[in-house]
């Protein structure tokens, strides 16, 4: 045996140290709430308007003068409205509104917001692919994706945790399934999308 | 000073009404008879407090495979009335995205009933994930009082939502690499269940156990990592 071969024994222990002990289900549960209790929520995340000191000093006056604007607005509105003031108050979106905004607040919860997910396509001919899906509306435009040399398209886009259909527009017309994902039939429709489950890492 | 503040009013009022058209206007073009149906709808849902945005994919979605305007318009009008019954079937509290997920559920087949008691183990959590894992063993033929049964087995275990949607991505991996979805669902329900530490055979995992052929290594879809 020469010397730089590896002692038998040695390589036993290294592999004995190396193994593992047995997890407790419990104790990783209680790190992954704890985790998700101190994960920051995007509303808590910090927003950068822009690079310079004057740009959000700007944006303020602005969302004040709009604010104004919109106040005088719904002023102006009033003062010509030819509607009776009881439809006004009947609207029902307006009185649903503080309902609203709190269920938006509460879907932001950590479980809900958006997750970066990739999309893979491989088409050697395509002069442009993009994807298409529930998850931008269908609209072609929101998610073009870049050609690697291989052939291979690809673009990471955020989507809200879920299951979701889409597809893969090439050139702008033909509209593709995902080989290598399930498809599902729209059956009032009557076409067929791929789809894709996405939840939060 | 004066000027400029009814000039931004005007404006701002001007661009909410440009919103507001963009947004209820619907895409076929050339078909205002069919656009101011569905503008109908879209308005009526809106003031009903519906979430709009899956009713607005809808409109894109037909409209980008070239559907009849007829088609179109007969599935956006399904879509609001199962928006409608999900939000019921999903109270008190439902969030936009529950809805829609509810929607998309009972599009796939899902009953009522099913919902309702997926919102009940799911409690104030948020349904997505847990519905859309729902809609696919159902659409793939998986019997529903049996993925009921297994995804709330499974929250009721403590399977985190990226749990939830891996088994999906797994079972359809395993049903497309030639799974019965039956024993792709026992199979990869099962072996998160190891990962939860929860005994396969005792009442507190699917309880409904099933003879679990073996099946081919599950293939992760790409972009995706295993739990």
């Amino acid at each position: 045996m020469s010397n730089d071969a590896p002692d038998p024994i040695l390589g036993r222990a290294i592999d004995e140290l190396r193994r593992l002990p047995p997890v407790d289900p419990v104790a990783i549960r209680r790190i992954v709430d704890a985790a998700a209790e101190a994960r920051v929520t995007p509303a808590d995340e910090p927003v950068f308007v822009g690079a310079s000191a004057s740009r959000p000093i700007r944006i303020w006056r602005a969302v004040g003068l709009a604010a104004a604007a919109a106040i005088a607005g719904f002023i102006v509105r009033g003062a010509v409205a030819t509607k009776a003031p009881t439809q006004t108050v009947a609207e029902t979106p307006v009185a649903m509104a503080p309902d609203a905004a709190l269920r938006s607040v509460s879907s932001s919860s950590a479980e809900s917001s958006p997750i970066l997910q990739q999309f893979i396509f491989e088409n050697a001919h395509a002069h442009t692919v993009s994807v298409v899906g529930d998850f931008n509306k269908w609209d072609r435009s929101t998610a073009p994706m870049t050609r690697s040399d291989d052939a291979t398209w690809s673009v990471i886009i955020p989507i809200v945790p879920g299951r979701h259909i889409y597809g893969y527009m090439v050139d702008d017309s033909l509209f593709t399934l995902d080989p290598r994902a399930p498809k599902v039939r729209d059956v009032e429709l009557g076409t067929d999308g791929s789809v894709v489950m996405v939840g939060r890492p | 000073m004066m000027h400029k503040v009814i000039l931004g009013a005007l404006l701002v009022t001007a661009m909410a009404r440009v919103a507001s058209a963009q947004d209820t206007t619907a895409l076929i073009a050339g078909d205002r008879a069919a656009n101011a149906e569905l503008s109908k709808i879209i308005d009526g849902a809106r003031a009903n407090g519906l979430p709009v945005e899956p009713i607005l994919a809808k409109v894109n979605y037909g409209v980008l495979m070239k559907a009849p305007a007829a088609r179109i318009i007969a599935a956006v009008r399904g879509t609001a009335a199962r928006l409608e019954e999900a939000r019921a079937a999903l109270a008190p509290n439902p969030t936009n995205a529950d809805i829609a997920a509810g929607e998309n559920a009972l599009s796939s087949n899902v009953s009522v009933k099913s919902l309702k008691e997926i919102r009940g183990i799911a409690k104030n959590r948020p349904m997505a994930v847990p519905l859309g894992l729902l809609s696919q063993l159902v659409v793939s033929g998986v019997e529903e009082p049996k993925a009921t049964k297994i995804v709330a087995s499974l929250i009721r275990n403590g399977a985190s939502v990226q749990q939830l949607a891996e088994v999906g991505n797994d079972f359809s991996s395993l049903v497309l690499g030639g799974l019965k979805p039956d024993n792709a669902i026992d199979l990869r329900a099962n072996r998160l269940y190891a990962v939860l530490g929860v005994p396969t055979g005792s009442a507190s995992a699917a309880g409904d156990q099933h003879s679990l052929q073996a099946g081919p290594s599950s293939p992760t879809p790409p972009g995706k990592k295993k739990p």
